[in-house]
């Protein structure tokens, strides 16, 4: 996967561009299995196009038209899932159905397989607007689309959120283990209100986002590094956390800033059950204010949120590496407009070349980032990247 | 209506100078900020070369106000128009996707898009890998079992 040299460069599209191409194929199911065979860039990019799963002759009797879905691993996931929220009743009378889903809380990489899938939902509404691709009832449906929406909700907490909506179809099933006291689990006993008063009571903590969000990305930028790419990885953390963190606090002035941070709401659940390493390194900072920023700042930000439409709407609309790409481009844009508003060009003159250099690193780093996730089998770290794109969305977004 | 029409000014990578109407420069959301918060110096657009700039400019004048029209004859006459306009070659189909990416211009990035949506949809599988320059980077194995899995796939 190295970079095409020279001339060649300009026919290589970047991923989020070629998403949106695809989706505009999608209408086309075999022009679009086509592309899946080009080569394993196009495969992982063909699974994202959200129609993939529910193009317009998606059938109920699988016979008539090939059964897309079946070239996915995911469908048996999702299967799975449907059949669990389908019927509690036989939930209760299936043994085997209950040792599957223990089996699924204790294996990490099918829990992200099958978060995996619930998050690829969020960006293929139509998946769960046709009760019939999906293959059960419209409640079911109706119930997903509620996690789903908590999902978004929180998502400065998606790797939280894994482990309480497994947690949650346990205790549907009535199967909850002992032993896992480390566990978020909600008191409420249905899987979809679950999530959804979850979602609701925890929203608030929109400050922590920030905070939150740099560690998840250092998190997941050490977990989506492998052994020999760990040296690499561990100075992309610590470039793109401390890109985030100027950047931050240069956006942050001028705004009312108030000492949130800090937030601390990992639990041990969350190390324990990822598995991932500590994530000590991020946090703290955002206390250096220099006060120099003229007030138009805060202004020129607004203005620039209100132009580029709001971060809700990217998440419905936007497919997913489009968002992250995103969050980085508006970040840029953004500091263009700091530029442009500060009076005083001396003091924030040096600065900001700084955050402007960093910004395009961290640019760079992120490349390189998502052609190792690719290499690493794209679609088991589909979860990661989708988690990555926010925390990096809602550290530039959320402002 | 009779204001007089504020122009700006834009600076493509190769430090060609253009002007636009400032109605044209605000359906770039990437530098709408900056035009409304009444920027009077070159608009720097590092990402964007001369001749394809001309490109946009040319696209988004033609488009602006038209695109609304609900006159048979000039969205007729505008479909053409389009047509013509984006008989241009792969390289420079590509720089215009970039460019609209880069600039946030939704229609024209629709329409790069579309234009080469439309181009896969009837290419092998080869034809699409030279399109995008893209290499096969599956054994022949895997290939085989990826065909294999979807019989349907086979024939392609």
């Amino acid at each position: 996967m190295q970079p095409p040299a020279g001339e060649e460069e300009i026919y290589r599209l970047p991923d989020d561009i070629f998403l949106l191409i695809l989706s505009h194929v999608s209408t086309d199911i075999k022009s679009l299995a086509r592309c899946s065979v080009v080569s394993s860039r196009f495969r992982f990019l063909v699974s994202l196009v959200p129609s993939f799963y529910a193009g317009p002759s998606a059938p109920s009797s699988s016979t008539s038209f090939p059964r897309i879905v079946d070239f996915l691993p995911l469908h048996s996931y999702y299967d799975f899932l449907q059949r669990k929220l389908d019927d509690p009743v036989l939930l209760d009378a299936d043994e085997d159905l209950r040792e599957q889903l223990c089996r699924l809380k204790n294996n990490q990489d099918a829990v992200q397989e099958w978060v995996d899938t619930i998050l690829r939902g969020m960006f293929g509404a139509s998946l769960f607007e046709n009760p019939k691709v999906a293959g059960g009832a419209a409640d079911d449906i109706a119930a997903l689309n509620l996690v789903l929406r908590s999902f978004m909700a929180m998502e400065d907490r998606v790797l939280k959120k894994i482990h309480q909506i497994t947690e949650n179809c346990l205790r549907r099933g009535k199967t909850r283990p002992s032993g896992e006291g480390d566990l978020i689990v909600p008191a409420v006993d249905t899987f979809p209100e679950d999530a959804g008063a979850a979602s609701s009571s925890s929203v608030a903590g929109g400050d922590e986002t920030r905070s939150r969000g740099r560690e998840v990305i250092a998190m997941l930028l050490r977990r989506v590094g492998s052994e020999e790419h760990k040296a690499s990885t561990a100075k992309v953390v610590e470039e793109i956390s401390s890109a985030m963190e100027e950047l931050e606090s240069i956006l942050h002035q001028g705004m009312e800033s108030d000492s949130d941070v800090n937030e601390s709401g990992r639990g041990p659940g969350l190390d324990g059950e990822i598995g991932c390493t500590h994530p000590n390194e991020p946090a703290d900072d955002e206390t250096r204010s220099d006060g120099s920023v003229p007030r138009t700042l805060a202004d020129g930000l607004q203005e620039i949120d209100e132009g580029t439409g709001s971060y809700e709407g990217a998440l419905q609309e936007n497919s997913l590496l489009d968002e992250i790409l995103d969050g980085f481009k508006k970040g840029a844009v953004k500091l263009q407009v700091v530029k442009n508003h500060v009076v005083d060009p001396e003091i924030m003159a040096e600065r900001i070349s700084e955050l402007d250099a960093m910004m395009l690193e961290a640019e760079g780093y992120y490349d390189e980032i998502r052609t190792k996730m690719f290499a690493l089998q794209g679609r088991t770290k589909h979860g990661l990247i989708v988690a990555l794109a926010k925390a990096l969305g809602g550290c530039f977004l959320n402002q | 209506m009779s204001s007089k029409k504020k122009v700006i000014t834009l600076r493509s990578s190769d430090g060609e100078i253009f002007e636009v109407e400032e109605a044209v420069a605000l359906e770039w959301l990437t530098i709408k900020p900056l035009v409304e918060s009444g920027c009077t110096d070159a608009i720097p657009l590092p990402q964007v070369t001369g001749n394809i700039l001309a490109k946009v400019i040319e696209y988004c004048k033609k488009h602006i106000g038209a695109s609304e029209s609900e006159d048979r004859k000039i969205l007729y006459e505008l479909e053409s128009w389009d047509a013509d306009f984006i008989k241009v070659d792969q390289g420079t189909l590509f720089d215009l996707i970039r460019a609209a990416d880069y600039l946030t211009i939704k229609t024209l990035f629709e329409f790069t898009c579309q234009t080469v949506a439309d181009t896969i949809k009837h290419k092998t599988i080869e034809e699409v890998r030279h399109i995008f320059r893209e290499s096969n980077d599956f054994t022949p194995e895997e290939e085989k079992e990826i065909r294999g899995k979807s019989w349907w796939l086979q024939g392609l």
